[in-house]
């Protein structure tokens, strides 16, 4: 895997260099600050697999250069891991929200860092799938052979206010118990995705997706939230404690946004996507102990309401 | 005091290896010692004598978490936690610096036991 890894301590890197060396063949190249970091980038031929990024650097923050990375087409999906101590975890708010993947703490623990790597290769074969499923979106071919599995979180073409579902899980995971409890989340779930998949290619059914990813974006575009799609036609939020996200407003907003795209539907004899968006999810001290189970919840919730199409004489074709 | 950092053994390399390989990064970090002590005795020095000492205690702050980033996985675990206890007396509390005394009370004997763990490092 071909890393870079960037840290304004010289030391640190002499820690970290020779630990990835024990854990595998890694091709790393390392940078002391951010601007470093960017003309490394600049200059490299094959794009970089992963990226370590400490957060607290003099200058230009690790989070700060999170974000310029995520701002650059061929970094946009790139896994990045932050690197912290401790006493910074105050600051991964802020990384997870500028599109960090994961994050690792010093001091550095062995293990940690082959669970994270390990995490890093799997989401890497699940890009190559997702790569070529973007390629052949941008070829615009009509005859398209790819696939995807139903259930499987994969990232949609297109959906650039998305984070990796597995990223929203690390975030919450980050967030610890305290916090946890006053971290609402909410779901969002195309009834009819099943129907979708069966239907049509899985290259309609990712288009499908990305009308609908299309339609969540204008709908939340002023919002403060983290948004992964989790599979099965669900997307789930995670939001900050005091919401002001109204469910049945968004929804609202959400289906009017789909409906847009009705022409191109009724075109081709399908039925517009039911969206149905949940109710706030938080944790409770005696249901849910694992972090990432309100998720779980969030998209059950939407998944089981009533289809919107009676309560909002929504039209489905 | 030199520990070897921590393993799983599943990899190609053996524990003892690694701790082998870290030791170009243990002698930068004992070579770092001196400098790193004059920039802490510095700093307190310019911290002691202003009134709004929120910029010394940073730079005091961000050498003892480099200290702390690497000290443990280094065997210099003592060190390590002190410095990690001294960025966070500092980090966690930047309103607390305009409070009377409180750099006194509270960081200056955190500083002041890392000092003494980093020149007994240099005896070593």
């Amino acid at each position: 895997m071909k890393i870079l890894a960037v840290d304004d301590d010289e030391v640190f890197l002499g820690v970290l260099l020779p630990t990835l060396d024990s854990l595998g063949k890694h091709d790393v190249t390392t940078a002391h600050s951010g601007p470093e970091a960017l003309i490394k980038l600049g200059l490299t031929g094959e794009a970089f697999d992963c990226i370590l990024l400490d957060i607290q650097m003099p200058g230009m923050s690790g989070v700060e250069l999170c974000k310029r990375l995520r701002s650059m087409d061929v970094y946009r999906r790139t896994p990045i891991v932050m690197i912290t101590a401790m006493t910074g975890k105050r600051f991964i708010d802020d990384a997870f929200s500028a599109g960090a993947t994961d994050y690792i703490t010093k001091p550095l623990d062995v293990v940690e860092l082959k669970a994270r790597i390990g995490m890093v290769e799997r989401l890497l074969n699940e890009r190559r799938v997702s790569s070529a499923l973007e390629r052949k979106f941008d070829q615009r071919s009509d005859v398209i052979s790819i696939e995807v599995d139903f259930d499987k979180s994969f990232p949609i073409p297109g959906f650039d206010r998305g984070v990796d579902y597995l990223a929203l899980e690390n975030y919450l995971l980050m967030l610890g118990n305290k916090r946890m409890y006053s971290t609402p989340a909410l779901g969002i779930s195309v009834q009819n995705a099943g129907l979708f998949f069966r239907k049509t290619s899985a290259a309609g059914f990712v288009n499908m997706l990305g009308d609908v990813a299309s339609a969540i974006t204008d709908a939340v575009k002023s919002e403060q939230l983290m948004i992964a799609y989790a599979g099965a036609g669900n997307f789930v939020c995670v939001l900050p404690a005091h919401p002001t996200i109204d469910p049945a407003d968004l929804e609202l907003s959400i289906c009017e946004g789909i409906e847009d795209f009705a022409s191109f539907y009724a075109g081709d004899r399908l039925p517009l996507p039911h969206v149905n968006v949940g109710p706030l999810v938080r944790t409770s001290f005696f249901g849910l102990f694992n972090p990432t189970s309100i998720l779980d919840h969030a998209v059950a919730l939407a998944q089981a309401r009533p289809v919107a199409k009676a309560r909002r004489g929504w039209a489905a074709a | 005091m030199r520990a070897a950092a921590s393993f799983d053994g599943s990899g190609g390399f053996a524990a003892t290896e690694l701790n082998a390989a870290l030791e170009p990064a243990r002698v930068m970090f004992r070579e770092l010692l001196i400098e790193r002590i004059m920039a802490f005795e510095a700093y307190r020095r310019l911290a002691e004598q202003s009134e709004h000492p929120q910029v010394e205690m940073v730079r005091i702050a961000d050498i003892a978490h480099k200290i702390a980033g690497v000290g443990g996985t280094l065997g210099f675990a003592k060190a390590g936690a002190l410095a990690g206890d001294l960025d966070r007396s500092i980090t966690e509390n930047p309103a607390k610096f305009a409070e009377s005394g409180y750099l006194q009370r509270v960081a200056d004997p955190l500083l002041e036991a890392l000092l003494v763990e980093m020149e007994a490092l240099l005896d070593d």
